[in-house]
């Protein structure tokens, strides 16, 4: 069933906008429109205008905590897989104490981290000093003594590639006072202390370098270098131990972290609402409000609104409103909206085809996966991962089991033929399943069913077509372009079954076919012309009978399924009656079971779905409708309780 | 003269083998197409990868067609537990009609399944809630192997036997 929806028009007082946008929040069922959208929007324009609403704050504070509880994450106890979102009531959201309270703590930890923060990167230059030391320990000069009067110290580094008797020997030729010591050495370079003259300083340098050495230089150290490397290890070692006090520290306030989350909530929830104001029209001391609201809930909004000063009025849709689509079935039918959804949502005004659909989704679905032992194990794990999830495609699944399990037995299908399989090979008796049609050795007799149950959905599909004809005030044009069809369709196969049924369905058809002759062409307006159309219109026969051929696939799936599982257990059984053949049986049974299951479940949820789009939806479906989206509260770590008190 | 003697249990044996190949061939290339198209959108958003690894599974069907009636035929004639004994040269030639049908439309619908599918991929590349129009497209090239399928089914079964 789609709702009816009416259009609210509310006028209140500014002051109060924000605590009525947050009742109507809490109803969920209103969908406050675009202003653009409202009657004489150019004429209102002139007296309103759109509030400027302050959300770039809100947004930079819910980014804050964003980011806090980023940091605080790893230290949050792990949740379980399907562990459910705590419950808390719209009240304590609107709380003002619950953002002061995660204001405090998120400064404390923004400061905590980015002194954290510092910490690490002084880390990483000590440590980088301490490596620049690493060379040099060998020296045991402090670093801040290495010239005197006369001498000096000058300490250089050069690639291992250049020998040392190169740069010994050039020293020598220039006739230089100098003197090279080579403290240590690497894969790479060479480390040298380079002793000369304060006189031939510049010139030893200057040929060093020409030879290409490096002159490193460490920075202001009072120490040795091995004392100076120590030094920084101890100050590595301090830094890194503040940081792991830090981290207990972030560890205890991640217990708080409760707190974050439920401001990120609240925020949430006030950002929301600040959105929704931008969406009503303003004139200083009022505001003017339009949306859609359920006809069925409009109680909801009367409770809500009866506190505040307030007008309001609701109008009915009109023809051209682009009207939001809700959709309202009995918890039977419910999941398989999602089908419908899907595909498209029905249009405003046309009709819902879940509640005719459901059953025979459910019937095609059974008849496709036609498993007992796959029925049961899809029903009980569609219906426990509903209730986790709370996804409607699960309990759809959960239900098209049930249907599964009813076909299983039918056929005589447990696991394929498992049961006598196992029997014959591990006890030697002889067992049969019971069927009450054998899909292996009656395949017409299920080929048959499936064409006339495909046949009976067709119908209800082009019944549903007459229905909204005949609601729109044509119920003429419903029996030419339904009724007549109905004449041959039925006629036609009648002509099979043999007298007295032939006679009957010979002059239905024929009936039929000139009742279709004779009105297909109506808007045409040349008389040959509509003759033409007439007769053209019978082709469409070749239509249906494709359309009937169609459900083929609901006997052909349905005998993969026993034919793979059949195989499945005759792999299995192959090794024969001993502990080792138990243990690969069951392996094989596991493995190959669990494979069917899936593809066929894929297998008989695209086909099945598909027999509805096309040949069913294909009959009257008008799809194209919007979905109705409420404003309501929609939180990330917590579930709004709806009722006040918790 | 002996391969003369045994042309009928050779075009059985030569059935399933066209079953099992052309339909294995046609799903191979199908769910390859697939799983190519498929990485490049996982590179960019890794949650997508079971959404896609269903459109990858749809080619994958006709292969397992094609092995179904493999392995109808086997258990029809005793190819399986050795009772196949020598068919009549009519027998044999039946049967490897009776896998035609399979054969050839399962690879031609494998490998055009596998390209709807691997455009199904972009399509939740851009819209992932829009999935299930991609499967329905792709579930609509495979009709025609769940016809073969059946006619290839409906063919086995209701064949007569007959041994020399």
């Amino acid at each position: 069933m789609i709702e009816k929806m009416e259009k609210l028009f509310l006028y209140g007082l500014s002051g109060d906008a924000q605590q009525v946008l947050g009742e109507l929040m809490r109803c969920g069922c209103v969908q406050i429109t675009d202003p653009q959208m409202m009657d004489g929007y150019e004429q209102l324009r002139e007296l309103m205008e759109r509030p400027v609403v302050e959300l770039y704050e809100l947004e930079q504070t819910q980014a804050r905590l964003t980011a806090a509880i980023n940091v605080l994450s790893p230290y949050f106890e792990k949740q379980g897989l399907l562990q459910q979102k705590p419950k808390v009531a719209f009240d304590r959201l609107e709380d003002q104490k619950v953002l002061e309270e995660a204001e405090k703590l998120c400064r404390q930890v923004e400061d905590l981290q980015r002194e954290m923060g510092e910490k690490k990167s002084q880390i990483s230059k000590v440590q980088f000093q301490q490596s620049s030391l690493e060379p040099w320990k060998k020296l045991d000069l402090p670093l801040d003594q290495l010239s005197t009067r006369s001498t000096q110290i000058q300490l250089m580094a050069v690639s291992v590639q250049i020998p040392q008797q190169v740069l010994e020997q050039a020293v020598e030729e220039a006739g230089l006072p100098a003197y090279l010591s080579v403290v240590s050495e690497d894969g790479e370079q060479r480390y040298l202390a380079v002793l000369c003259h304060q006189s031939a300083a510049a010139q030893t340098d200057e040929l060093l370098r020409q030879n290409g050495a490096i002159r490193v230089s460490l920075g202001d150290w009072k120490e040795t270098a091995g004392e100076a490397s120590r030094r920084c290890r101890s100050q590595i070692d301090e830094l890194q131990r503040e940081i792991a006090l830090q981290e207990k520290t972030l560890r205890e306030l991640a217990k708080q972290g409760e707190k974050l989350k439920l401001a990120y909530d609240s925020i949430q929830v006030r950002i929301q609402r600040a959105k929704a104001r931008q969406d009503t029209l303003e004139t200083g001391q009022t505001y003017l409000l339009a949306a859609w609201v359920p006809a069925r809930r409009k109680k909801d909004v009367d409770k809500a609104l009866s506190a505040y000063p307030c007008y309001y009025e609701y109008h009915q849709a009109g023809e051209e409103d682009d009207v939001p689509i809700l959709l309202k079935n009995n918890k039977l039918v419910e999941p398989f909206e999602c089908i419908t959804e899907m595909y498209s949502l029905p249009a405003y005004g046309s009709i819902d085809p879940d509640p005719v659909m459901a059953p025979f989704y459910f019937l095609f679905f059974g008849m496709m996966l036609s498993d007992a032992g796959y029925g049961i194990i899809l029903t009980v794990a569609g219906l426990l991962g509903a209730k986790w999830t709370g996804s409607k495609l699960m309990k759809m699944l959960g239900y098209c089991g049930i249907s599964t399990i009813f076909w299983g037995v039918v056929y005589g299908s447990w696991f394929g033929d498992s049961i006598p399989v196992f029997v014959q090979t591990f006890l030697g008796m002889d067992l049969t399943i019971p069927a009450v049609i054998d899909p292996m050795s009656d395949p017409v007799t299920i080929l048959v069913l499936s064409f006339l149950l495909g046949a009976v959905h067709l119908f209800v599909g082009m019944g549903l077509k007459a229905y909204l004809m005949i609601k729109r005030g044509h119920p003429w044009q419903a029996f030419f372009d339904v009724g007549l069809w109905y004449f041959v369709l039925i006629g036609l196969p009648l002509l099979l079954l043999g007298e007295p049924f032939a006679t009957v369905g010979k002059w239905m058809a024929i009936g039929g076919a000139v009742g279709l002759i004779l009105t297909q062409g109506r808007e045409k307006k040349n008389p040959i012309m509509k003759l033409i159309s007439g007769v053209m219109s019978l082709y469409d026969v070749t239509g249906y009978f494709s359309d009937v051929l169609s459900y083929s696939r609901v006997m052909a799936l349905g005998l993969a399924t026993g034919v793979i599982a059949t195989v499945v257990n005759t792999m299995g059984s192959m090794p024969g009656r001993s502990i080792l053949g138990f243990v690969i049986f069951v392996l094989v049974f596991l493995l190959g079971h669990v494979l069917n299951l899936a593809i066929n479940t894929l297998g008989s949820y695209v086909h099945t779905s598909r027999l509805q789009y096309v040949e069913f939806f294909g009959k009257f479906f008008e799809g194209g409708g919007k979905p109705f989206q409420p404003l309501k509260t929609d939180t990330k770590y917590y579930v709004v309780n709806k009722q006040e008190a918790d | 003269m002996e391969i003369i003697m045994n042309m009928g249990t050779f075009l059985a044996y030569a059935g399933v083998a066209i079953a099992v190949i052309l339909s294995g061939m046609g799903s191979s290339k199908g769910v390859g197409y697939v799983g190519e198209a498929m990485s490049g959108v996982i590179a960019e958003d890794p949650g997508k990868f079971g959404q896609l690894l269903v459109l990858q599974a749809l080619p994958a069907t006709q292969g397992i067609y094609g092995f179904i009636i493999g392995i109808m035929v086997m258990n029809k004639v005793g190819m399986l537990n050795g009772t196949v004994g020598s068919l009549t040269l009519g027998t044999g030639a039946y049967i490897f009609a009776a896998c035609l049908p399979i054969a050839f439309v399962g690879y031609v619908s494998g490998k055009s399944q596998g390209r709807v599918a691997a455009a199904g991929v972009s399509l939740v590349a851009k819209r992932p809630d829009q999935v299930s129009k991609g499967m329905v497209a792709a579930a609509m090239v495979e009709t025609y192997a769940i016809l073969s399928l059946l006619i290839s089914i409906l063919l086995i079964m209701q064949m007569p036997i007959a041994r020399m």
